[in-house]
């Protein structure tokens, strides 16, 4: 298994190669997961893309190598915000996809044919599929986006959220008090667990933040890390940066100007991870 | 993948655990096959402990089912996720099999 290497500079590539075994089909789909995440893409969308490239893997055993231990597979994830390609290469027997007839939705059972069951699904599940075969290999590209929804979690009124290239944008309105603090963090966690780990909290409308609004923010901050993002804060009101000053924070957290520079810098982030 | 039969007097009922991919398949086709070998043509499967299913474990349900029904038998299913449900839906599967909520509702209907 082999790490990856960067594209372009708003893409990241991640590579995975194995040998083509049915016992390996798990750490591959493991791997398309995680990419799929790092995409910002939805958990159901994550586990559409990982049983995909089950089906498209088990294919390739089966059909074009037609045996186990014939043949590796290469998987490459471009990651894009929103966006999941995933390609995978094999040197085995092209296979015609206009040959598989489309399983019919019956309950004459005469008529089903299981065959065609994971080429169905990935061409249910994936926004792309596109099969081309070379002289030497062939290459399945797969593409996944994050559905238009930019709302990825319930957010009450006193929290703005609003997605931008990838980079989660949380706008609190209210003071960051015993009160409000705990439903900023669940907020801010529920995104970062829903795979949005790039975060900007804009602070314009934070007239005052007290211990457990300081403690939201670190908790956040610390998860975002965690999850391989990072969460920027801006727009920091004079008072609010008094008391960040004060106490140090200034040294944890990035922060910057305006919303526009924060997303640019977790691109960027993004882009050389 | 772990298997589990418990002979009832009118059904086998079958219980799956973990995942059913291509990896396991093969050892859900024997266990399948056997039962069916020794003249069982009524079989639950209880789903509720399935983590993961792809076509491969769709695909020997299927080859099970067609060879029950031969025999004037049934394959029915219970208590799988959402998930799972999900990916029998999507594979145009769910008019086919009979599918229960209840694993007690589905053992009556034999």
């Amino acid at each position: 298994m082999s790490s990856g290497s960067r594209r372009e500079s708003m893409a990241e590539t991640r590579r995975l190669q194995v040998r083509g075994r049915y016992q390996n089909i798990p750490g591959i789909i493991d791997f398309v997961n995680e990419a799929a995440l790092a995409a910002g893409l939805g958990e159901d969308e994550a586990f559409h893309c990982q049983l995909s490239v089950d089906e498209a893997c088990t294919n390739i055993i089966e059909h074009a190598y037609g045996a186990e231990d014939a043949g590796r597979i290469e998987v490459a994830c471009e990651i894009e915000p929103g966006i999941i390609t995933v390609r995978i290469v094999d040197y085995g027997q092209p296979f015609d996809p206009g040959a598989v007839p489309e399983p019919v939705d019956t309950n004459e059972l005469d008529q089903i044919e299981p065959g065609g069951i994971g080429l169905h699904l990935m061409r249910k599940l994936m926004d792309e599929v596109n099969f081309e075969f070379g002289d030497a290999h062939n290459t399945l590209t797969m593409i996944k986006r994050r559905a238009g929804a930019p709302q990825i979690v319930d957010t009450p009124e006193a929290i703005q959220l609003e997605q931008r290239d990838g980079v989660s944008i949380v706008t609190p309105q209210a003071r960051m008090d015993a009160a409000f603090a705990p439903v900023l963090e669940r907020v801010l966690l529920a995104l970062i667990e829903a795979g949005s780990v790039s975060l900007v909290v804009e602070m314009k409308e934070v007239p005052y933040i007290s211990s457990p609004g300081l403690k939201a923010l670190v908790t956040a901050w610390r998860s975002a890390r965690e999850h391989g993002g990072d969460l920027l804060l801006c727009s920091l009101s004079e008072r609010v940066r008094g008391v960040f000053e004060v106490i140090g924070f200034t040294r944890i957290f990035e922060i910057v100007e305006d919303c526009a520079d924060a997303v640019s810098a977790l691109r960027g982030r993004q882009a050389r991870a | 993948m772990e298997t589990n039969v418990i002979e009832l007097k009118r059904l086998d009922l079958l219980e799956i655990e973990g995942r059913v991919d291509s990896n396991t398949a093969s050892a859900l086709h024997e266990v399948l096959n056997e039962r069916i070998d020794q003249g069982t043509s009524n079989i639950l499967v209880d789903l509720s402990n399935v983590s993961y299913m792809s076509s491969a474990g769709l695909r020997e349900l299927v080859t099970a089912l067609k060879r029950v029904r031969k025999n004037g038998g049934d394959l029915r299913l219970c208590a799988p996720s959402e998930r799972v449900t999900d990916v029998i839906e999507l594979a145009g599967l769910n008019s086919l099999f009979e599918i229960f909520d209840d694993r007690t509702m589905a053992v009556g209907s034999f």
